[in-house]
C-alpha cells in the first residue's frame, strides 16, 4: 500500500472502521452457521461463536495498528485532548502562550535590530582592516585631517597598507526641470577602489578628473538612477545639472553601495582637492586607511606619533593641542560609535528576557502538572504507557508554543514597525532592518527549544503512583531556586520600570520645554540660489524680492530669514575668547567655549517670537554696511558685561580694529539641540555681512493658514522667481519633533523592556503561587474544614508571596538608583533619584505582583473543602 | 500482552500467502483452506488471522477488494500482488531449508 493510500484510509477511517466491522461480522456469521450445521440451536450457536471469537475491540485495535498509522491516530487524540484541556482552562493557556509570545516577539524584534548593527556584513572587500584616521577636536563633529597633513600621510604611512579620503556629504541641488534637493558625496578618485567597490555600470573617476578645473563628472547611486532615469543603461554619458553646473554621468553604483559613514548620498562627485601650494592646505578631508596585517588600531596610533608631531609643526596652532587627539577607529566602531555597546547590552537584555520567558512558561506548566498529578497518576494506573503520557504532554506544550510563536512573530513584526517609526534618522542600518529568514528561524528555534523544555520537565516528573495512596511525597528542593528567580525578576522589572519612568519624564520635559521662541504655526524652508547669482547684491536682491512677495499674502503674519534657525542644525560659531568687550580685558586664548552667531533679517526676532529684553531689534537703519550693530543674547551680555547695561557698549574681534555696537539684548534660545546646554549667541543684520557664501537662506513664515497652505505659497513664490530651486518646506514643530526622536526611541525601547519584564515577572509569580496553592490544596482543605475563613487562607498564601516580593522590591530600588546614575547623561531636567518616579514604579510593580499572587490565592480559598478532602 | 503463539512467528504469513496463491479468497475461506490442507492440525484463530491480513496488505504483499461470497453476501477478498508472489517464493524456500534442517536434527535416519 502506498503512503497516499494509507493516508486516504486514515482520513476516511470511519469508512475503514465500518469495513472492518463488516469483515469481522462476516467471519462471525460463518462461525455461527458452522455451529448450527453441527446441530446447535441458533441461540447456542451464537453464544458459542461469540465465545470462540473473543474480544472484538482489541482485535480491531490490532488490525488498525497494522495500518502503521496508529501514531497519527494517537497524535490526533492527543491534540483533541489538549484542546479540550485548553477550553477548560483558557486563562492558563492564554497566560503561557502570552509569556512565550512576549519572549519570542520582543527578542525577535530586538534581534532584528541588533543583527543589523552587530552582525551584518559590510559591503566592502576585507572590511576588517579598514580604519578611520583623523584628529578629533571638540567643536568639529567628525575626525578630520587637513589637505596638507593628508598629503603627508599619503606620502608616508607606516602602519597602513593604503589610504584614501573624501570630503563628506553636502547638500546639492539638481537645477533642471523638476528641481530636487540631493546629497552629494565628494570623494577622492582612489576612494571606491580602496573600499573594493566597482560601479555596476560605467567606470570610476580617473585621477585626472579628480583635480580642480577638470571636466565635471558624476557617479549616480542606484536609487537616483532608477527614479530619475528609470534604470536605463543609456543614462551613462548624459548630463545632469548639479548646482547649475552640467556634469557628465560616467557610472552607476550598485544597490548595496553605502558610504563608510552611512551618510545618505545620491550622487558621488570627485572631491578635487586643491593642488599642493602655500595657503591651500587647510581644507579638511576625512581619511580612511587599511591596517597592515598584525597592526592594531592602538599600535597604529603609536606608529603615527611622528605624523602627529608633523600636524602640530605645520598646520594646527599649538594651543589646540590639549583638546586635539589623533584617533584610529575600526570601521564598525566608527560607524556605530557608542551604539556597539548599546547593541550588546540590548542583545544581553533580550536573551535574558527569552530565558526568563522560558523559565516562567515552564513554571506555569509545572504548576499545572502539580495540580493534575493525581489525574496523571490515575491514567498511568489504568495502563497509559509512560511514552504515551510523555507524548501527550509534549503535544500540549507544542500547541501552546506554536500558538505563542505565531503570536510572537506577529508581535515582532508590529514592534519592529514601531521601532522603525520611532527610530531617529542617524541610527545606522535601522531603516533596513526587517524580519528576515534567519531572524524568523531564530524565533522558531526558540519556540522549539521551549516546547521540548516545557514538555519534558513536567512529563518526566509525573507518573508517580504514590500520589494515589494519599500520602504525598513532594520535593521542596527546587522551590528556593524558583522563589529566588521570581524575586530577581521582580527586582529587574522594577529597575527597568523606574529607568523607563525617568526617560519618559525626561522626554516630556524635552518636548514641552521652553525653546525661547514659539514654533507654532510656522513653516520653514532652506533656499539655495543657483550659481548664476554671483554677487552678494544679486543674492540679497532675490531674498528681498521673495520676502516682499510673501508679505503680500494676507494670511502671512510675519516673515524672517536667516542663515540658520534654532534650535538644532549647524550654526556658525566663534571661540568666546575672540570677542573683546570695550574697556575690559580679553579672555585668555583657548578658553570660554564657543559663541553661536547668525545673520538675520530685520523681522527675525518678531517672527520667531524672541523677546528683546533691553534696547531694540534690528531696524532698516541697521542695514547700512557701516552700521556695525549687533544684538546679543542674555547669557552673552552677562558674560561680556557682568553687572552692566550692555546696550550702547562696543565689542571687537581680537584680530580686528573695528568695533561692533550692541543695540539690544534678546532672550536666550536653545541653540545646541534639545538637551545640550545652550551657548551664548549674537546676531548681525544680514545686509551688513559680506564675508562667506550667502547663497543659502532659511525662510520662516508664520501665518493663520494651515501649514500645508503656507508651504504651497512658499513653494509657489519661489518657483515664480526661480523655477530651478528645490523647496522642501516643513514646520518648525516637525523639526523639533525630529530632534526628540532619539530620546523618544530610547524611552520607547526601555518602556517595552520594562513592561515585558513586568508581565513576565507577574507570570512567574502567578505560576509559582499556583504551584504552591496546588501543593497545599490538602492543607487548605483541612484548614477550611476546621473553620478557617477563605480570607484567612488568602492571607496565608499572600504572606508567602510577600515574603519574596519585598526583598525583590528592595533590591530593585537599590538597582534603580545605580542605573539612574548611569543614565544621568540621557536625562534632561530630571533627577536620577526622582522620588515621584520611584514611588510610581514601586506601586505599579507591587500592584502587578499582588494581582499575580491574589488570583491563585482566591481560587485556592474558594474550593469546597469536602471536595479536596474526599479526593484523598 | 502475549499473542496466541500456536504457530511459529512468521509462519502464519507464509500460510496465508500460500493459500492465496490458489486464487483470491476472503478471510473465512483462508482459515478453512489452512485447516483442511493441514488435515485439521492448524487451527487459525481469527484473532491472529485478521491482524496478519491487514499487516500484509499494508506491506503491499496482498491486495483487497470487496466482492460477493458464495452465498451472495458482501465479503472482502484478498489476492496476492506481484510483490507478494515474489515474497512467497522466498519465504517458501526459507521454510523448506529450515524444515529440512530441523528434520535432519530431529530424525537423522531419514
Amino acid at each position: 500500500m502506498t503512503w497516499t493510500q494509507r493516508l486516504r484510509r486514515f482520513v476516511r477511517r470511519d469508512q475503514s472502521t465500518a469495513d472492518l466491522n463488516d469483515e469481522l461480522r462476516f467471519h462471525l456469521d460463518h462461525l455461527i452457521e458452522e455451529h448450527i450445521a453441527r446441530g446447535m440451536s441458533p441461540e447456542e450457536a451464537r453464544r458459542a461463536a461469540q465465545l470462540e471469537f473473543g474480544g472484538v475491540e482489541p482485535l480491531k485495535e490490532e488490525c488498525r495498528s497494522a495500518n502503521g498509522l496508529d501514531w497519527l491516530e494517537h497524535a490526533w487524540q492527543d491534540m483533541r485532548l489538549a484542546l479540550r484541556n485548553f477550553r477548560r482552562q483558557p486563562g492558563f493557556f492564554l497566560a503561557v502562550a502570552a509569556v512565550i509570545a512576549l519572549g519570542i516577539g520582543s527578542s525577535t524584534a530586538v534581534f532584528s535590530v541588533v543583527d543589523r548593527v552587530l552582525f551584518r556584513p559590510q559591503p566592502y572587500s576585507q572590511p576588517g582592516n579598514i580604519v578611520s584616521v583623523g584628529v578629533s577636536f571638540p567643536i568639529i563633529e567628525y575626525d578630520f585631517l587637513t589637505t596638507g597633513t593628508y598629503r603627508e600621510l599619503q606620502r608616508d604611512h607606516p602602519p597602513f597598507a593604503s589610504v584614501a579620503s573624501w570630503s563628506g556629504v553636502l547638500p546639492c541641488d539638481l537645477t533642471e526641470a523638476n528641481p530636487q534637493r540631493l546629497s552629494c558625496g565628494h570623494v577622492e578618485a582612489s576612494f571606491l577602489p580602496f573600499l573594493g567597490i566597482r560601479p555596476l555600470l560605467g567606470r570610476n573617476f580617473t585621477a585626472e578628473e579628480d583635480r580642480p578645473g577638470a571636466p565635471h563628472v558624476a557617479l549616480l547611486t542606484n536609487n537616483v538612477w532608477r527614479s530619475r532615469f528609470g534604470a536605463d543603461p543609456a543614462a551613462i554619458g548624459r548630463t545632469l545639472t548639479i548646482d547649475s553646473t552640467p556634469h557628465t554621468i560616467i557610472g552607476i553604483l550598485g544597490k548595496d553601495f553605502e558610504l563608510p559613514t552611512l551618510d545618505q548620498a545620491e550622487v558621488l562627485l570627485p572631491q578635487a582637492l586643491p593642488l599642493p601650494g602655500p595657503s591651500r592646505n587647510t581644507r579638511p578631508v576625512r581619511a580612511f586607511a587599511r591596517l597592515k596585517p598584525g597592526v592594531t588600531p592602538a599600535r597604529a596610533v603609536e606608529m603615527l606619533k611622528p605624523f602627529y608631531e608633523f600636524i602640530f609643526r605645520t598646520e594646527a596652532p599649538p594651543q589646540y593641542r590639549n583638546e586635539a587627539r589623533l584617533r584610529v577607529l575600526p570601521l564598525r566602531e566608527f560607524q556605530s560609535g557608542d551604539l556597539t555597546n548599546a547593541a550588546w547590552a540590548l542583545f544581553g537584555a533580550v536573551m535574558f528576557i527569552l530565558l526568563i520567558a522560558s523559565a516562567n512558561a515552564s513554571g506555569l506548566l509545572l504548576a499545572r502538572a502539580a495540580a493534575r498529578s493525581r489525574d496523571l497518576a490515575v491514567r498511568a494506573a489504568l495502563g497509559a504507557g509512560r511514552g504515551r503520557l510523555l507524548r501527550q504532554a509534549l503535544m500540549e506544550s507544542a500547541i501552546i508554543c506554536l500558538a505563542g510563536a505565531v503570536a510572537g512573530c506577529l508581535l515582532a513584526q508590529g514592534l519592529l514597525r514601531w521601532f522603525l517609526l520611532l527610530a531617529p534618522k542617524g541610527l545606522p542600518h535601522l531603516a533596513l532592518a526587517a524580519l528576515d529568514l534567519r531572524v524568523l528561524a531564530f524565533a522558531l528555534l526558540a519556540a522549539l527549544f521551549s516546547a521540548l523544555l516545557f514538555g519534558m520537565v513536567p512529563a518526566l516528573a509525573t507518573p508517580n503512583p504514590a500520589l494515589l495512596t494519599g500520602t504525598r511525597v513532594t520535593g521542596t528542593r527546587s522551590l528556593h531556586v524558583r522563589h529566588l528567580l521570581v524575586a530577581v525578576q521582580l527586582a529587574v522589572s522594577l529597575i527597568l520600570l523606574s529607568a523607563a519612568g525617568l526617560l519618559l519624564n525626561s522626554l516630556s520635559r524635552q518636548v514641552g520645554q521652553q525653546f525661547g521662541f514659539s514654533p507654532e504655526r510656522t513653516v520653514t524652508a532652506e533656499i539655495t540660489l543657483p550659481a548664476n547669482y554671483r554677487t552678494q547684491t544679486e543674492r540679497q536682491a532675490f531674498f528681498e524680492k521673495l520676502e516682499a512677495r510673501l508679505r503680500a499674502i494676507p494670511q502671512v503674519r510675519s516673515i524672517a530669514y536667516a542663515d540658520t534657525l534654532p534650535p538644532g542644525g549647524v550654526s556658525r560659531n566663534v571661540p568666546y575668547f575672540i570677542l573683546v568687550p570695550e574697556g575690559r580685558p580679553a579672555a585668555p586664548r583657548g578658553t570660554g567655549g564657543i559663541v553661536v552667531w547668525r545673520s538675520v533679517s530685520n523681522g527675525y526676532f518678531s517672527a520667531l517670537g524672541i523677546p528683546i529684553l533691553r534696547g531694540r531689534a534690528f531696524q532698516p537703519e541697521d542695514d547700512r554696511p557701516e552700521a556695525m550693530n549687533i544684538v546679543i543674547s542674555q547669557t552673552l551680555a552677562r558674560r561680556l558685561f557682568p553687572g552692566e547695561d550692555p546696550v550702547g557698549r562696543r565689542v571687537r574681534r581680537v584680530f580686528d580694529k573695528d568695533w561692533f555696537t550692541v543695540i539690544g539684548v534678546s532672550r536666550d534660545v536653545r541653540n545646541s539641540g534639545l538637551t545640550a546646554a545652550g551657548n551664548p549667541e549674537f546676531y548681525v543684520s544680514r545686509r551688513t555681512v559680506t564675508e562667506g557664501s550667502f547663497r543659502t537662506a532659511n525662510f520662516l513664515i508664520r501665518g493663520d493658514a494651515p501649514p500645508a497652505a503656507l508651504s504651497s505659497w512658499l513653494r509657489a513664490e519661489v518657483a515664480s522667481l526661480e523655477p530651478t530651486i528645490p523647496v522642501v518646506p516643513r514646520t518648525l514643530e516637525d523639526s523639533l519633533g525630529e530632534l526628540a526622536a532619539r530620546p523618544r526611541f530610547q524611552a520607547a525601547l526601555l518602556t517595552l523592556f520594562a513592561f515585558s519584564g513586568l508581565a513576565l515577572a507577574a507570570a512567574g509569580l502567578f505560576g509559582l503561587m499556583s504551584f504552591l496553592a496546588a501543593q497545599r490544596a490538602t492543607e487548605i482543605g483541612v484548614r477550611l474544614a476546621l473553620g478557617a475563613t477563605p480570607a484567612q487562607v488568602r492571607q496565608l498564601l499572600l504572606r508567602q508571596a510577600l515574603k519574596w516580593t519585598i526583598p525583590g522590591v528592595a533590591a530593585g530600588v537599590a538597582g534603580s538608583l545605580l542605573l539612574g546614575r548611569a543614565l544621568r547623561s540621557l536625562l534632561f531636567q530630571v533627577s536620577p533619584a526622582d522620588p515621584a518616579i520611584f514611588t510610581a514604579a514601586c506601586c505599579v510593580l507591587v500592584a502587578a505582583a499582588l494581582l499575580a499572587a491574589y488570583l491563585p490565592a482566591r481560587r485556592a480559598s474558594a474550593v469546597d473543602p469536602a471536595v479536596t478532602l474526599r479526593a484523598e | 500482552m502475549s499473542k496466541p503463539s500456536d504457530l511459529i512467528q512468521g509462519t502464519l504469513d507464509l500460510l496465508i500467502l500460500k493459500s492465496l496463491a490458489a486464487g483470491p479468497m476472503h478471510g473465512w475461506n483462508i482459515a478453512l483452506f489452512i485447516r483442511s490442507r493441514s488435515e485439521d492440525v492448524l487451527q487459525v484463530n481469527q484473532g491472529s488471522l485478521y491482524p496478519a491480513l491487514h499487516k500484509l496488505e499494508t506491506q503491499g504483499y496482498i491486495d483487497s477488494e470487496w466482492g460477493e461470497s458464495d452465498n451472495n453476501r458482501r465479503a472482502k477478498f484478498y489476492a496476492l500482488t506481484r510483490k507478494g508472489r515474489k515474497y512467497l517464493a522466498e519465504e517458501q524456500a526459507n521454510w523448506q531449508r529450515l524444515s529440512r534442517a530441523i528434520s535432519l536434527v530431529v530424525d537423522p535416519a531419514v
